[in-house]
């Protein structure tokens, strides 16, 4: 028995008309939506030259980008599987002007194995940045952004099902700093954190000559905003803070920032908020404030957003970048 | 309607008084009823029986919110899009090497190891630096050494009473194991206080047990 020829690969799918038709008219409203906020729209290529669409980026993307030998070059493309990387190096390289610039794109993205079981390989990934913006304005404008393109493809009401988790990866790093920890240590903790296992955490305690009391609250800090209070009056991290004054300022921060985000969102959307100091996604990248959203029936984040570095001319100081994305498939399944 | 995935066997003979400890009892006997779905005292909560393999699968998935598995499935699946929120401490065993009685490796040849936990099995003699050749077994490892089939296994250890009954020995413990209360991360989110209720009722429940 031999399998038809025209059977697609694992991951890959056609898209028929109703479905298709339903895709296009989110996709023109929201990139309308988009642009009436002030993104202007950039379209950079499908396959470049692998080392710069990987640069800077962590091991998983290496290995989610598909490979290509080019005969032309002499050296191997690489089909993208994240446009962000490529819209960070048109701000840097292409809008050489140190302005603020926010940016919006949609493309096909391909990835080497479906993120979650039985899912896709081949995204519509759409987004919007901003780059050059220090200030929290930036983040709100984002989160703005994401809800609205929720809102347009949920309908107006559902952003009431919508849950905002919101999280700021500066808190680990402040307490790794603090503590003094070596890089296999960290590289541990890390591990433990990402798959959010208190059991891990207090099993790296129980073995290690430095009290990891910090990192086991950290662990467990999720809930609602209260838990940003409960979080600092904890007596391992304040014992902690209380002696590491360069600490405690990055933790006030980040404490400021997610406050202060918090309370915008709150006043400007029906969104269910969730707060996660220990959620790490894309810690290799990001750099501060992070967002995921989530709907209830979907086990997995329906966009991802947050702080990061982007590139810049001189590669002496990174540029203030932020921005989210999302797959419009997902988006569009959804609605 | 919180979902939470359970397997059959040990796991689940254990797990069931905990849970009605924290007020969850299902309807129908789970080890009588041949539903795999099953409702519970409470109108929002129900159970979902699954092969133990399983369990992680389908609380990645989102099918179950939370789910309660064996440290050992949980590393061989791994941990994406899953949050560990508690060590239950129950069905205690360990991840150990055994071989037959007086067996010693041959440094010369490759090591031929059989085990359902191939992960484990890899990350353990990587982490040595030994070069082995995995042979992925699903039951029944005790033969393997017997037979030719393989050197050594990898494999859960309790009593020990079957390794015995089979001429092997225990040799280096890779890892505890015990049972470990998991969560879908999107869920655990959106069903947030839920979840959280059930964790924060059985963690002084399962620690008083541990200081015991």
């Amino acid at each position: 028995m031999s399998a038809p020829i025209w059977l697609l690969p694992q991951g890959v799918s056609e898209i028929l008309p109703q479905e298709a038709a339903k895709l296009e008219s989110l996709r023109r409203g929201i990139l309308d939506e988009l642009q009436s906020r002030g993104f202007d729209l950039v379209l950079p290529p499908m396959i470049e030259f692998l080392d710069n669409l990987i640069q800077g980026a962590g091991s998983e993307l290496t290995t989610q980008t598909f490979k290509v030998p080019d005969y032309d070059s002499h050296k191997t493309l690489g089909i993208r599987a994240d446009m962000t990387p490529q819209i960070a190096q048109i701000d840097a390289h292409r809008l050489t002007n140190n302005a603020i610039n926010k940016l919006c794109y949609i493309g096909t993205v391909l990835r080497t194995k479906p993120m979650t079981l039985g899912g896709s390989r081949e995204l519509l990934q759409i987004g919007a940045e901003i780059f050059g913006e220090q200030s929290i304005a930036a983040d709100k404008s984002i989160i703005d952004a994401m809800l609205a393109v929720h809102e347009l493809s949920l309908g107006e009401k559902s952003v009431t099902k919508v849950t905002l988790s919101l999280s700021h990866v500066g808190i680990f790093t402040a307490l790794i700093k603090a503590l003094n920890i070596s890089s296999q240590l960290s590289a541990k903790i890390y591990d433990a954190l990402l798959r959010k296992s208190s059991p891990d955490i207090l099993a790296l305690n129980a073995d290690s000559d430095v009290n990891l009391g910090v990192f086991v609250a950290l662990s467990k800090a999720r809930g609602d905003r209260s838990i940003l209070d409960s979080f600092h009056a904890n007596a391992a991290i304040n014992e902690l803070l209380s002696n590491n004054p360069d600490a405690a300022k990055q933790i006030k921060f980040a404490n400021q920032d997610l406050n202060e985000l918090i309370d915008h969102v709150q006043q400007h959307s029906q969104a269910n908020l969730h707060i996660d100091l220990s959620e790490l996604h894309g810690y290799r990248y990001h750099t501060g404030l992070t967002f995921q959203t989530f709907l209830e029936g979907e086990g997995r984040a329906i966009a991802k957003g947050g702080r990061y570095h982007g590139f810049s001319e001189s590669n002496d100081k990174p540029r203030a970048a932020t921005g989210f994305s999302a797959d419009l498939k997902l988006l569009a399944s959804k609605a | 309607m919180l979902t939470i995935a359970l397997s059959k066997g040990r796991i689940l003979k254990e797990i069931l008084p905990l849970l009605a400890k924290v007020g969850i009892e299902a309807a129908e006997d789970p080890f009588e009823s041949r539903k795999l779905i099953l409702p519970t005292n409470l109108d929002d909560v129900q159970l979902l029986i699954v092969r133990a393999t399983d369990v992680p699968t389908f609380v990645q998935f989102g099918s179950a919110d939370i789910g309660i598995v064996g440290k050992d499935t949980l590393i061989e699946h791994g941990g994406d899009g899953l949050a560990e929120l508690l060590d239950l401490g129950i069905a205690a065993c360990r991840l150990a090497v055994a071989a037959p009685v007086g067996f010693e490796h041959n440094p010369s040849s490759r090591l031929k190891v059989a085990t359902k936990y191939t992960r484990s099995a890899e990350n353990y003699y990587a982490s040595l630096g030994q070069q082995i050749d995995l042979v992925k077994l699903y039951g029944s490892m005790e033969i393997a050494p017997l037979t030719g089939l393989a050197d050594v296994i990898v494999d859960l250890v309790d009593t020990g009473s079957t390794l015995k009954a089979n001429n092997l020995v225990e040799g280096e413990k890779i890892y505890d194991i015990s049972s470990r209360l998991i969560a879908n991360a999107a869920s655990l989110r959106t069903k947030y206080a839920q979840i959280a209720q059930i964790t924060d009722q059985l963690e002084p429940i399962v620690n008083a047990v541990d200081a015991a």
